[in-house]
């Protein structure tokens, strides 16, 4: 069995308890318009060009696909992730996401790191959506608790219950997307509809997991009263839901959508007061911390 | 910067009066042993070095220096910065004064006479002029931050630790009565007594400028001064000339004059000597935290005033005697520490599992509150490592300190002071130059051939380990005749009197007295060749991309019309990302320095003779006279820093980083510098993943860490608006700076590196 990763990254301290290494997995049944891991969403290898490295050799230009243009340019639509642009690159600007691995390997890869972890931290995985490859996920999240190491899972919600159901046993804790409580304008947003997602939360928190429920707030699109009150009623509802992570929303996303040949995004970057008052009225409504 | 901040020309008068009863001084007592003539100088120059007490200072003990002198270093501008050791001259200085129009012909030609007697009688002189051929040709010169070479000689006697635990304990009169009972021992050879005979005279003349800073303050309160700011002050100076100190305040007032006086910079373990007197004063209500705090900000502010060098303060750690007390001390110590926010003292603390959590707790706090200090040293790992490389007992290396970047050295028992400093780039560019350097164009160093000749790796890898050799042993050499020079021409009495064994042995400290005569060689750019001869190997040997004389052209020419080149090579792998083959290469350059290093102590007489791979900015200095490497960085620009990776280069992650640096072989040597720069949101918002973090780092064997708290865009707008990040601390050097302090090939560096 093997697993498409997009990236392992060490030293994560914002996902989950004490250092941490986040294994993100490519990818996602969303389409967020926001994403700010957008080389995670197609679950095919994807090569990326970092036009500031690019020397403009040509090299690149004998994509059998056509993806790649005598002077480095980027036809992302084209790409098939074959790899030869990256290996044929004299200076490393185009790489590829998106490595196929067992669970074995990922583990290989992670246990050097385990030292860090000193029974506070331990592995996220991420993505994309790890349930997008419940199976691999699984696999790999039970290798790692065989290890003595603590999962957490982060997900958007939009997996069937059967996965979710699988890989229960070993995660301590699940950091639960909410992005917006309107069900057509999630499906707007984010190209599906919430029913799904809230189906789960609610049967996740049944069953007695721990839930951090992760709340993106992008200006325009869910900085609204009515979804503030819709996470507040979440966090009344289901006992399972220990605290809220406000995520404002952030523009690093667009540097990987430019390497993706992918337009920018056109949301606006909060203010810190803009953030600070969203915190209080949510902290305000919430019965479970909420945290920035 | 000016090393003596105290000092000013201002101070100077005309004639140097002061400047001619020393000379006078030295001549006179030319046929008496070293010791007498040696505290015949001090007579004259200590009392005159007594400065005024100024508003606010609650310890009596303000000092000028002046041009001539005895010290383990002295340091200024006129000096580049460099130090002088033993019997110094500030030449600079007079000739300023000899310079001032009020003088006359008769006058000017008097002071060109004293100059010229120095010029030759100061002992950094009399060093070099005992330089062998090879010495002058490999070593032409001392300016190490300005000119262009591979190794470079230092002059001193710096960073070691002087018993003042023993000062506390028996105070002036119980060291006196200490030797006078070792001058019982009549199987003593004469220049033996009249070592103790000067030592007693030492110490006597400490007691009278004791008497003097009394003196002042006498004439301050018949001028109607605040008596109860001046009468503790008073009462303390005379309590200490009868009898060790009676409290905290004591203790600190003994100290502070004997480590002016005596020109030392280092505070040892302060926690251990203070820590009985400060609890005692506190628990019997004699003073109030408050109080203390007050006295130690004093003492900070005497240490700033008087030297802006050093200044290092040692808590915790193994084999203290008395670690509940040292650990309250530690606390008031950290806590004025926290309030006076300067650069100095630097204060470092040894970290071991059982330690109390509250110490550990204020030093986080520090570090997180954006000062650089304390510096991290991993105990168990320093004891161990401290034990092999200087062959002492477990219970010896227990009582290791160090030095401001992380060196080690034994607490009053041995000198390790790093005198010669090696530029690894620079070995690599003459070795590919054909023994030449090709900014001076000149011969430097071995010529084994020119970069056709090298048709393996390993010829070109051997080459480069060869050179290393030969400069090394020069280098060595050289430390040895720093410490000869220094025997021939004086007893460094002040050091001798609280260094192990001087008294017990009857010897001066470099003359046979000091338990551990070692030595330090700090070398530079150690990752930058690893990471060059793994860039070398890939392009030139294996994918035979071009030959090793193209790059070398290239090289020469900065890169210029080879960037894709440049590219390339910054694109093979580098130290600091837990790359098998960066890692291996990096092990076998530092061994290899390592080891050919710990071979030369025994031919030039020293316990050990160790590397230190050090944090500070010389980095900096020597990348500005080495060409392009084949790392991918280009001409003039900083070199790589401690055992850190080079800046920028470390891609993979902070446990990746840390794996690599821990696997250099930081046993071998006698301390490496790990840099890491922390963000504030880290250390605000995950304490625990800090400390994870720190326990882990020291788990993998790393011997210490040197923690900045900052964040990026802070220091790109320092760059841009200085005045308003006069707070923003990083370190750099043996020292702290502030960030808009520092120069801009410096700011570029720390900008560089990776920030977690």
């Amino acid at each position: 069995m093997q697993g498409l990763v997009s990236d392992i990254l060490s030293f994560s301290v914002n996902d989950g308890p004490g250092i941490r290494t986040s294994v993100f997995l490519k990818g996602c049944p969303l389409r967020c318009r926001w994403c700010h891991n957008p080389e995670a969403q197609r679950p095919v290898p994807q090569a990326m060009v970092q036009p500031f490295r690019c020397l403009r050799c040509g090299a690149c230009s004998v994509c059998p696909s056509g993806a790649r243009g005598s002077r480095g340019e980027y036809d992302a639509s084209r790409c098939t992730g074959c790899g030869l642009c990256v290996s044929l690159c004299p200076v490393e600007a185009c790489r590829l996401s998106g490595t196929w691995m067992t669970p074995e390997e990922a583990l290989d890869r992670i246990l050097p790191d385990k030292p860090f972890f000193r029974g506070r931290g331990g592995v996220t995985l991420t993505g994309g959506e790890p349930l997008a490859q419940p199976d691999f996920a699984r696999a790999l999240a039970s290798l790692l608790r065989g290890q003595g190491i603590d999962v957490v899972l982060e997900t958007c919600g939009h997996a069937p219950w059967e996965a979710f159901e699988g890989i229960l046993p070993s995660i301590s804790r699940f950091l639960y997307d909410w992005k917006v409580t309107d069900a057509e304008a999630h499906r707007r947003w984010t190209g599906a509809d919430n029913r799904l997602i809230r189906e789960n939360l609610c049967r996740l928190s049944d069953s007695g997991a721990e839930i951090v429920l992760r709340c993106p707030l992008i200006p325009g699109v869910n900085d609204c009263e009515a979804h503030f009150e819709g996470i507040a009623r979440l966090t009344r509802e289901l006992p399972g839901i220990r605290q809220v992570d406000l995520l404002p929303y952030h523009a690093l996303g667009n540097d990987k959508r430019a390497q993706l040949g992918l337009s920018k995004d056109s949301f606006a970057v909060p203010d810190q007061e803009t953030v600070r008052g969203w915190h209080s009225a949510l902290s305000a409504l919430c019965s479970v911390p909420v945290c920035l | 910067m000016r090393g003596y901040l105290a000092w000013d020309d201002a101070h100077l008068d005309d004639g140097l009066s002061v400047e001619f009863r020393y000379t006078q001084a030295y001549r006179d007592s030319a046929g008496l042993g070293l010791a007498a003539r040696e505290l015949a100088c001090l007579r004259v120059a200590l009392p005159a070095a007594v400065a005024p007490i100024q508003e606010g200072d609650l310890l009596a003990g303000r000092r000028m220096f002046r041009p001539l002198g005895v010290a383990p270093s002295y340091w200024d501008d006129d000096t580049d910065g460099l130090d002088s050791v033993s019997f110094y001259a500030d030449l600079g200085r007079m000739e300023r004064v000899m310079n001032r129009p009020s003088q006359t012909a008769e006058s000017r030609a008097a002071i060109a006479g004293l100059i010229d007697f120095w010029r030759r009688e100061n002992v950094n002189a009399k060093v070099r002029a005992k330089f062998d051929e090879t010495m002058r040709r490999e070593m032409p010169s001392d300016l190490w931050s300005r000119d262009s070479g591979v190794i470079f000689g230092l002059y001193r006697l710096v960073f070691s630790q002087l018993d003042y635990d023993k000062l506390v304990r028996l105070g002036l009169p119980g060291l006196k009565a200490e030797v006078l009972e070792r001058l019982k021992d009549e199987s003593l050879a004469e220049d033996q007594r009249d070592f103790l005979t000067a030592l007693s005279g030492l110490i006597d003349l400490l007691t009278d400028i004791i008497g003097l800073y009394e003196g002042q303050l006498l004439s301050k309160l018949a001028e109607g001064a605040d008596p109860a700011w001046l009468q503790p002050i008073l009462d303390s100076l005379t309590r200490l000339k009868a009898g060790p100190p009676q409290g905290f305040r004591d203790a600190l007032q003994l100290v502070w004059l004997y480590s002016v006086l005596a020109g030392g910079r280092d505070f040892g373990r302060m926690d251990v000597y203070l820590g009985d007197l400060y609890v005692q004063d506190i628990d019997s209500g004699a003073l109030t935290e408050e109080e203390a705090v007050a006295l130690l900000l004093s003492f900070y502010r005497l240490m700033k005033d008087t030297d802006s060098r050093d200044g290092r303060i040692v808590m915790g750690g193994r084999g203290r005697r008395n670690p509940a007390n040292a650990d309250r001390v530690s606390l008031a110590i950290m806590e004025a520490g926290l309030r006076f926010r300067e650069l100095k003292p630097e204060f470092s603390l040894r970290m071991y599992k059982g330690q109390s959590e509250e110490v550990i707790a204020f030093a986080l706090k520090m570090l997180g509150d954006g000062m650089t200090y304390p510096l991290l040293f991993n105990d168990e790992a320093s004891v161990r490592a401290v034990q092999q490389t200087m062959r002492v007992s477990r219970e010896e290396a227990e009582q290791y300190g160090f030095f401001g970047c992380g060196e080690y050295v034994l607490g009053h028992r041995s000198i390790g002071t790093p005198n010669d400093i090696i530029n690894l780039a620079k070995a690599l560019e003459v070795t590919l130059h054909e023994g030449t350097d090709p900014i001076r164009h000149c011969p430097h160093g071995l010529n084994l051939g020119a970069p056709e000749d090298f048709t393996t790796f390993d010829s070109l890898l051997s080459a480069y380990e060869k050179q290393v050799e030969y400069f090394t042993e020069i280098a060595a050499r050289h430390q040895k005749l720093v410490y000869d020079t220094v025997r021939e021409n004086g007893a460094m009495l002040m050091m001798s009197l609280l260094m192990d064994d001087c008294v017990a042995r009857a010897r001066p400290l470099v003359s046979g007295g000091v338990r551990y005569l070692a030595g330090t060689y700090e070398t530079y750019g150690n990752t930058t060749v690893a990471d060059s001869l793994t860039a070398i190997r890939e392009i030139v040997y294996e994918q035979k991309l071009l030959s090793l004389r193209q790059l070398v052209d290239i090289l020469d020419a900065d890169y210029a019309g080879h960037e894709d080149l440049r590219q390339r090579l910054l694109r093979c792998p580098k130290f600091g990302n837990d790359d098998p083959v960066a890692d291996a290469m990096a092990k076998t350059v530092n061994t290899h320095v390592f080891e050919t290093t710990a071979r030369q102590a025994e031919a030039n007489g020293l316990s050990s003779y160790l590397v230190v791979m050090i944090n500070n900015g010389a980095n900096v200095d020597l990348g500005q006279n080495t060409l392009a490497t084949a790392d991918g960085r280009h001409a003039f620009t900083y070199l790589s820093n401690g055992n850190n990776p080079m800046a920028g280069r470390d891609c993979c992650g902070l446990p990746a980083m840390l794996r690599s640096i821990a696997s250099t072989e930081m046993h071998l040597t006698a301390g490496t510098a790990q840099n890491l720069k922390l963000t504030t949101d880290l250390f605000t918002r995950h304490p625990d993943a800090v400390r994870d973090l720190i326990d882990t780092a020291f788990d993998l064997g790393i011997l210490s860490l040197n923690i900045s708290v900052l964040n990026r865009g802070e220091m790109e707008d320092a760059m841009i608006h200085p005045e308003d990040h006069q707070n923003l601390f990083v370190r750099v050097g043996g020292f702290s700076a502030r960030f808009v302090n520092l120069d801009p090939g410096t700011q570029a560096d720390m900008l560089a590196r990776a920030l977690y």
